[in-house]
């Protein structure tokens, strides 16, 4: 319990959002220097919770203290001013704009003039106080995920401020870049920030906070200091169940070499490394995890694999057959199925309804496709399935709503009901612990 | 071609230059801030006709530029609220405010056709600087409101790149949410750069009716307001490109005046080919600009033409 | 874009626009002391009370029909095609290439000039698309540039080489009989058949055909569309090549039905035919209805002039109905009765 005092504590926050209970009588403390892990499976309330904080939602009750003092925010503006800072999940930043440019844009001073000479000095000046290194002249575009969160940090206290919310820091940095993260985290926190991040990730709760507080569907369920809590009960708290043990990687019995790929190369987009002659094999019946640091080619491998990014040397043979320059089309005809790692994005389109959403795939194939027609009917009733054997939250269980209308749960567990090879990527990090033995179990018999 | 002639008619087309810069001016900041106003048509034929009617009406002529301006930046507020508050399509509704504008200029222009307006702008030579060779009588002899744009494009330069609210416009037009979250109001933005827009396409319209030409005839913009369009993008949204290209276009229109000296096939061929040179041009820039922006060099705007929805997040 | 237009699900929005905007008008016509409902009576009389006069506002609609189509086709696949004035020019100097320059027999000349046109219309329009797909160019600003370059094209031709010998006018030489359009009714041509066709066949295609389906997911999600294996480049060519080649038969109808030959033409049914689709929600049949209606205010408009009445108070009618519906359709889009989701506990 804080004293009456020092610290910021959040009392009995609550917010919803129509029907949906977002955050339910939330008790939050926070203390400076101190590192603090909001920790939570998608659509618990923590991004609500520190919008709330940061002045971009009005909590519906409860009360917001600052040092004792009952605060109310009207605007981000009015946290803005009052020193509380976020670095959001997607990043605030111009592209086109340099990174004094993009600092300057959010500094509270109000002089009319842009004094680019005596900022950029105080840029440098501040990044060398925290440790963190950027030249105030490169443009946004032409750095690293890692340097433009940087920015974003930079950002925040060349304004001066005392609080630091970071939604999911580390979602889209390499490890090495995290770790870089972690100690910079510490700095801030040892010069008597707040500091406060959100995240699903139990490791890097692990790594990085001295207290972590467990939000489940709105309401907080737990707060523990530092080693207080193991990483398995941290887990069960979240997610509401034990989790599954770990399963042991076993040597089974399998078939012959269904997926080949020899010495493939392929350029990556700008900026990051492709392909430098990978050769790998995967068997029939057999599932093959493929692990390293985010950018070190696996998106390039799998879009390789799957036809949409042409590789510039080397094979792929599917089921014996030669498939290196055949098309993403060929590809699908010959049972691979891909499962991209942006579901959202790429597996489906929001704006479409379940039933043309399952036609994404298929409207080739009978029985969806009819020579040059496609059947809505079938699509629907496969949707229709769908949604019965897989529990999928629909607004009112139709296959003809919007997909933006289902919440996170539902759009996943659309992606896997595919037979064939599947190539899944990256599915706990979207998911969460909880949903993974659902989706895995069939991917298991068929490959 | 002996040089004066050359410099009667590099001053010719600064004077003919001049409502395009100002009109582009004003759209440059309206689409760096991220909306796309196709309405500049219709804005500078209600302008031309406005300042007509004010100045035969209250016998002055400052008067009657003063009510042009205002009558665009009313008409820039209903842009913007169809824009930007009610967020429709900005295409649609800027297609829509070129027929608004030319039906309404129209329908109140009709007994004002041809009238002359006796107090029309009149050049203005500036002493001293007037006198010096070539640069003087091509610059420095021209109407107040030349003069006027060379000044508003220093001041809307410095604006954009020297001043926080240039800054905050700028961002805007690339990254609205990154705007937002820092306190700044989005719409406020772009609602007063709308307004300033359609007030410098007002002002435009009035130029080419009481100090280019001196009266007002239905049409009379005569597509100027869609090369004002091929204009910003010409100039890769930088002011003082704008400038430039201004006047290469504003000698375009000049050299095709001339041209019908010349008569016959020739002359008919040069004046509509020429008349293609701003689209044309318009249209290599943006493929040039296109690989380059592949490259995130340079580029429109990112956020342009995209209504801005808060909640989002 | 939904299954189900938008226009069946919300009909009081657009009424209420048009009445709006009717009534907005109205004030106009009060403030300049105009007679009002003389003015209504006779834009009524003379654009749907008899059948001429219905049969004329059905040809202002035959043009409005096929840009509005085009547009229609194009922004489905989420591509601003705002070129369809410079397209439908083209069309019609394509028609004009063909009937003016060549003589074949009736059968193949009538063919040859639509073939032309169209031909003309789908380049014009294939220009920005490929600038759009290879060079990452905007099409917005891209075909709306072209626009000019085809009316100044044009322009020159009818000023100057192809200029009716001993007129003073800027009009081509009559098109021989056998390179004009079959007419129905006194003013009427085939067009109209023809487009009620094609919106139907467009409105069939689009909703059941694989190639609609491809149309539509481009239109709504480039990275799914990556994903379905479709690819984005060759659905936006074929979408704009048909964009432009309905905008070209625009301008076949009007040089080598209505006119009889090559003018500059009238401006701004390019422009018109985006406003409509928008307005008929990109639905082809929508469009049809609303071209019809489009048709009807213009005609009204040619009416109020024999009347004495001052023709332009009709382009005002005609923005303020567009303005209110813009504004009113768009609000009405997005105040959608918001679905409830289902009472499921998520344990």
């Amino acid at each position: 319990m804080a004293s009456a005092g020092e610290g910021v504590l959040l009392s009995s926050i609550s917010k919803r959002f129509g029907e949906t209970v977002a955050n339910d009588r939330v008790d939050l403390t926070l203390r400076r220097g101190e590192i603090h892990a909001l920790l939570g499976e998608n659509g618990a309330g923590k991004s609500t919770l520190m919008n709330i904080l940061s002045g971009v939602y009005m909590p519906d009750s409860g009360e917001i203290f600052i040092d004792g003092e009952k605060t109310r925010f009207r605007s981000p503006w009015d946290a803005v001013r009052r020193g509380i800072g976020m670095v959001h999940q997607h990043f605030q930043l111009v592209n086109a704009f340099s990174v004094l440019d993009n600092i300057l844009l959010g500094a509270t001073e109000s002089s009319l003039r842009l004094h680019r000479r005596e900022a950029a000095q105080r840029v440098e000046a501040v990044g060398r106080e925290h440790g963190l290194h950027i030249d105030p002249h490169v443009l946004i575009w032409q750095l690293t995920v890692g340097q433009r969160q940087k920015v974003e940090i930079l950002k925040l206290l060349y304004r001066g401020a005392d609080f630091l919310l970071l939604d999911e820091p580390t979602s889209m940095l390499t490890p090495g870049e995290a770790a870089d993260l972690y100690v910079a985290l510490r700095r801030l926190a040892d010069a008597g920030k707040y500091v406060v991040f959100i995240t699903h990730k139990l490791r890097e709760v692990a790594a990085a906070a001295d207290r972590v507080t467990v939000l489940r569907r709105g309401r907080v369920v737990a707060s523990f200091g530092k080693s207080e809590a193991s990483i398995q009960e941290l887990g069960a708290l979240m997610v509401g169940a034990a989790m599954p043990p770990q399963r042991p990687i076993s040597a089974g019995n399998f078939g012959d070499a269904v997926l080949k790929v020899r010495e493939g190369r392929a350029t990556a987009d700008r900026g990051a490394s492709g392909l430098k002659g990978v050769t790998l094999e995967v068997r029939a019946g057999e599932i093959l995890g493929i692990a390293g640091v985010a950018g070190n080619g696996q998106v390039e491998l799998a879009e390789c694999v799957a036809g949409i990014r042409s590789l510039q040397q080397g094979q792929i043979w599917l089921n014996g057959h030669d498939m290196t320059k055949a098309n993403a089309l060929s590809r699908l005809r010959a049972g691979l199925r891909f499962v991209p790692e942006d579901r959202l994005g790429m597996g489906l389109v929001p704006q479409l309804d379940m039933t043309d959403n399952m036609l994404l795939r298929d409207y080739r194939e009978r029985p969806l496709a009819k020579g040059m027609w496609v059947s809505r009917r079938v699509a629907r009733e496969r949707a229709e399935n769908l949604i019965r054997d897989y529990d999928v939250l629909t607004p009112d269980r139709r296959a003809t709503d919007p997909w933006s209308r289902y919440r996170g749960g539902g759009r996943g567990a659309r992606s896997p009901a595919r037979p064939a090879r599947e190539r899944c990527r990256d599915h706990s990090h979207f998911r969460g612990p909880r949903r993974d033995p659902a989706i895995i179990r069939p991917c298991d018999g068929t490959l | 071609m002996n040089m004066t002639v050359l410099i009667s008619m590099l001053a010719t087309s600064v004077a003919a230059a001049s409502p395009l810069l100002l009109a582009a001016l004003g759209e440059l900041v309206v689409e760096r801030s991220g909306v796309l106003n196709l309405g500049i048509e219709g804005i500078m034929l209600v302008g031309a006709l406005t300042a007509v009617a004010a100045t035969l009406g209250s016998g002055s002529v400052v008067i009657g530029i003063l009510c042009a301006i205002v009558a665009g930046m009313l008409l820039g507020l209903l842009f913007a609220l169809l824009t930007v508050t009610i967020r429709a399509d900005h295409v649609v509704a800027g297609l829509a405010m070129v027929l608004f504008g030319d039906g309404l200029s129209s329908f109140a222009g009709h007994g004002l056709v041809a009238i002359d307006v006796p107090q029309s702008v009149h050049a203005l030579p500036i002493p001293l600087v007037s006198d010096i060779p070539a640069l003087g009588p091509i610059f420095f002899n021209q109407n107040v409101l030349v003069y006027l744009s060379y000044i508003m494009v220093a001041v809307v330069w410095y604006f954009l790149y020297r001043t926080r609210p240039g800054l905050a416009l700028r961002a805007a037009g690339e990254k609205p949410s990154a705007v937002d979250v820092v306190g700044w109001n989005v719409f406020r933005i772009r609602y007063l750069a709308v307004m300033f827009g359609a007030g410098m396409a007002g002002l435009a319209g009035a130029f080419l009716s009481v100090a280019y030409l001196s009266s007002w005839a239905e049409g009379m913009i005569a597509g100027r307001g869609w090369v004002a369009l091929a204009l910003v993008i010409f100039a890769g949204w930088h002011p003082i490109k704008l400038l430039g290209g201004a006047y290469l276009f504003g000698f375009a229109y000049i050299l095709i005046a001339e041209s019908q000296v010349l008569g016959g096939v020739f002359y008919l061929i040069s004046t509509y080919v020429m008349q293609m040179f701003p689209y044309l041009m318009a249209i290599i820039v943006l493929a040039v600009m296109g690989r380059r922006a592949m490259k995130r060099r340079a580029g429109a705007p990112e956020a342009l033409a995209l209504p801005y929805v808060r909640e989002e997040r | 874009m939904m299954a189900i237009p938008i226009w069946l699900r919300m009909p009081g929005a657009f009424v209420l626009s048009v009445l709006l905007g009717l009534a907005a008008s109205s004030l106009v016509l009060v403030a300049v002391h105009a007679p009002v409902l003389e003015t209504f009576r006779a834009i009524y009389d003379g654009a749907v009370g008899s059948w001429s006069a219905l049969e004329s506002s059905l040809v202002f609609a035959e043009p409005i029909a096929f840009t509005g189509l085009a547009a229609a086709i194009a922004f489905r696949a989420r591509v601003w095609n705002i070129g369809g004035e410079g397209q439908m020019v083209m069309g019609a100097f394509g028609a004009g290439l063909v009937a003016l320059n060549t003589s074949l027999p009736p059968p193949l000349m009538l063919l040859a000039v639509a073939g032309c046109g169209i031909a003309c219309g789908a380049i014009w329009a294939f220009i920005p698309a490929a600038l759009k797909v290879w060079l990452g160019v905007n099409e917005v600003l891209s075909s709306l540039m072209l626009n000019y370059v085809a009316i100044l094209w044009v322009q020159s031709l009818v000023y100057g080489p192809w200029r009716e010998p001993g007129g003073g006018w800027p009009y081509s030489a009559f098109f021989p009989d056998e390179a004009r359009l079959p007419s129905i009714g006194s003013e009427l041509d085939i067009c109209i058949i023809a487009a009620t066709l094609v919106a139907l066949a467009l409105s069939v295609l689009l909703r059941f055909s694989r190639w609609g389906f491809e149309i539509t997911v481009v239109g709504h999600s480039h990275e799914a569309a990556r994903y379905a294996a479709i690819s984005v480049t060759r659905v936006t060519i074929a979408v704009m090549l048909l964009s432009g080649a309905l905008a070209g038969i625009a301008g076949i109808q009007q040089v080598s039905g209505t006119a009889g030959r090559l003018y500059v033409l009238t401006p701004g049914y390019g422009y018109l035919g985006i406003l409509v689709s928008w307005l008929a929600g990109h639905d082809p049949v929508l469009v049809l209805v609303m071209s019809v209606f489009y048709g009807i205010l213009i005609q009204g408009g040619s009416a109020l002039q024999i009347a004495q009445i001052d023709p332009s108070l009709v382009r005002i009618m005609q923005a303020a109905i567009i303005l209110f519906a813009l504004a009113g359709l768009t609000l009405a889009r997005r105040f959608r009765p918001r679905a409830r989701l289902a009472k499921v506990d998520r344990a």
